[in-house]
């Protein structure tokens, strides 16, 4: 959900950015400033970077008909957590399983703002690849539960106002001739150890 | 020269969800300043710092004894939070768990006391 909601600020300002760069170069192109149309065409070049990520997934996503990726349950510490991963192609794929991934990121994260200012501190406090079993042939809609193992030693999860531990769960699936399909789920780690 | 007073708690680590029980000491009740106490007031809460702004989750804060202090011992309770935070000592986010006892004296600095305990996952 954090993932979607980072997709859509990306689109956002990487439209906003598209929408600055074409004024730009269309009042520099009126003035027949060629420097200033360098300058709008680097802009433009920034905010295709900006909206690479964006465009990148909803092509990877047009390749399927349902794409879903869902932790089932709250975790306890060195328990473990099912996830519900579907995947329904559009029509059929090929994909690397090598190359798909599951991981497991645990994260904590200090927001400070003071006047203008502002920074987030960000550290990783674990991150492990987990065993995913995709086939290299997707041709029909591939329903797989997921026991993820939760390490027993990272911290429960904790949202405040400024200060955030998580964990999350992300999945890329690496598809031949597309761009990969990436996904992000969050674990809600329980302050419990499991009996 | 003796304490004024102090926190006591029978142990040192809790779990969410428990329910904290500890005493405010008062060890020489002749001391004057205590017979000027306007109010007991004990906090139990989490201190959330490190390099963001720093905020708290308050587990219990209240008056637990009105009035001049005349007795050696003065009990408080509470419930800790079902969901945490648990006690957390990373890089950039640290989570102190204190109970904190301040001595509201009328025309005084009022005396404060704190004293720290770690909240760990159930079960650990």
């Amino acid at each position: 959900m954090a993932r979607r909601g980072n997709l859509v600020a990306q689109s956002v300002v990487g439209g906003l950015f598209i929408l600055g760069a074409l004024c730009f170069l269309s009042l520099a192109w009126t003035a027949g400033n060629w420097g200033m149309v360098l300058g709008a065409l680097l802009l433009g070049g920034f905010a295709a970077l900006i909206l690479y990520g964006p465009v990148s997934q909803t092509v990877a996503g047009s390749a399927f008909r349902a794409v879903h990726f869902e932790v089932l349950s709250p975790a306890k510490l060195g328990g473990t957590v099912e996830v519900m991963v579907v995947l329904d192609p559009a029509r059929p794929l090929t994909l690397r399983p090598a190359e798909c991934t599951l991981t497991l990121n645990t994260t904590e994260r200090a927001h400070y703002s003071a006047g203008t200012q502002s920074r987030t501190y960000r550290e990783s406090l674990w991150a492990e690849r987990l065993a995913l079993t995709l086939p290299a042939q997707l041709t029909q809609r591939l329903e797989q539960r997921i026991a993820v193992q939760i390490p027993r030693d990272i911290p429960p999860s904790w949202s405040g106002r400024s200060n955030w531990l998580t964990t999350t769960l992300s999945l890329r699936v690496d598809i031949d001739g597309w761009p990969d399909l990436q996904r992000e789920a969050t674990v809600q780690v329980l302050p419990e150890v499991a009996s | 020269m003796s304490e004024l007073f102090g926190v006591w708690l029978p142990r040192e680590r809790y779990a969410p969800g428990e329910r904290l029980e500890g005493k405010v000491l008062f060890p020489d009740l002749s001391d004057e300043k205590l017979a000027k106490v306007k109010a007991l007031t004990v906090t139990v809460h989490a201190l959330v710092h490190g390099s963001g702004d720093s905020e708290q989750v308050v587990a219990f804060s209240g008056v637990v004894h009105p009035g001049p202090i005349d007795r050696p011992e003065v009990p408080f309770g509470c419930e800790l939070p079902a969901r945490g935070p648990v006690s957390h000592q990373g890089r950039y986010v640290k989570i102190d768990w204190e109970v904190v006892a301040e001595l509201d004296i009328p025309w005084a600095i009022d005396p404060k006391r704190t004293l720290p305990f770690t909240l760990v996952p159930r079960g650990a």
